[in-house]
C-alpha cells in the first residue's frame, strides 16, 4: 500500500451497517503508508462529531497524517459545531473529490 | 481528461446515492471529463421523467440537465428496467430498448454495456448499498 492514494467518501452514517470496521482497514492503510484522503458526505459528515466514539480512531488516523473532509453544508444541517480536531471544513468537498478521483496515481472508494 | 463512470443502484429518495451521483456527474463534466453513469437494479428509476418533488432535489430533472452536456451519458440495464414496467418490446440497432418514461437522452441497453464502459473508462466508481 506504500505509495497509494486513495480517496474514501463515506456517505452513510459511520454507525450503520458494518461501516465502522471501515476504521480499522484505514488504520491498516495509513500503516502502510498509504496517502488517504477521507469525505465525509452526507450522513458521513457523523463521523465528525466530537466526543463520538470514533474520536480516538480518528485522531489517530489524523496523527498518521489521514486528511478528513467534511462538507460544511451538511455539518450545518445535522447542527455539528464541534468537529473532531484537524478536520478540513470546505464549500467544495464534491469538486475536491472528483479532483482527486481523477488523478492518474489515485483509487476512490464510496462507502 | 478523463472517463469517468458511475455505477448507481439506489433508486432516488431511498438514499442520498443519486443526489451525490448527479453532483459528482456535474463536477466532473465542470472539469472536463466525458462521464458515464450505468443504472442498475433500483437505480433504473432515477431516470424516470415526471417526478414531482417538494423539498427534496428533483433527481430526473437534475439527470435531464445533466443530459445537456455532450459528454454525458446515462444508460440503464434492461432487465432491471423491464422488471419495473419501464421498458417494452425489442432493442433496436443501436441496441436500445424503447421506453417512453425516461427523460430525453437517457437510454436502456443491455447489462453487457456496463463492461463496454468500464473498459473504455479510466475512473469508475459505485454507488451501491442502502442505509
Amino acid at each position: 500500500m506504500s505509495n497509494s492514494h486513495i480517496a474514501v467518501a463515506l456517505t452513510h452514517s459511520p454507525y450503520s451497517g458494518e461501516r465502522e470496521g471501515l476504521f480499522r482497514l484505514l488504520v491498516l492503510w495509513a500503516d502502510q503508508s498509504a496517502d488517504l484522503r477521507i469525505y465525509l458526505m452526507g450522513n458521513g459528515v457523523l463521523a465528525a462529531k466530537e466526543g463520538s466514539q470514533l474520536e480516538d480512531v480518528i485522531s489517530e488516523l489524523t496523527q498518521k497524517g489521514v486528511v478528513f473532509l467534511a462538507d460544511k453544508k451538511e455539518l450545518n444541517a445535522r447542527g455539528l459545531r464541534n468537529t473532531i480536531r484537524n478536520l478540513r471544513v470546505t464549500d467544495n468537498l464534491v469538486s475536491e473529490f472528483v479532483d482527486d478521483l481523477m488523478k492518474k496515481d489515485w483509487k476512490a472508494l464510496v462507502i | 481528461m478523463g472517463t469517468l463512470t458511475i455505477l448507481l443502484t439506489s433508486g432516488p429518495y431511498s438514499s442520498r446515492h443519486p443526489e451525490f451521483a448527479c453532483r459528482i456527474a456535474d463536477e466532473a463534466l465542470k472539469k472536463g471529463h466525458k462521464v458515464n453513469m450505468f443504472l442498475y437494479m433500483d437505480g433504473v428509476l432515477n431516470a424516470k421523467k415526471g417526478q414531482i418533488t417538494k423539498d427534496s432535489p428533483n433527481i430526473g430533472e437534475s439527470l435531464a440537465e445533466l443530459l445537456k452536456w455532450e459528454n454525458f451519458k446515462v444508460i440503464a440495464c434492461i432487465r432491471s428496467a423491464q422488471s419495473r414496467g419501464i421498458a417494452r418490446g425489442e432493442a433496436d440497432s443501436s441496441g436500445s430498448y424503447p421506453t417512453d418514461e425516461y427523460v430525453a437522452g437517457a437510454v436502456i441497453k443491455s447489462l453487457h454495456e456496463l463492461g463496454n464502459l468500464l473498459k473504455a473508462s479510466d475512473k469508475v466508481i459505485a454507488l451501491t448499498g442502502g442505509r
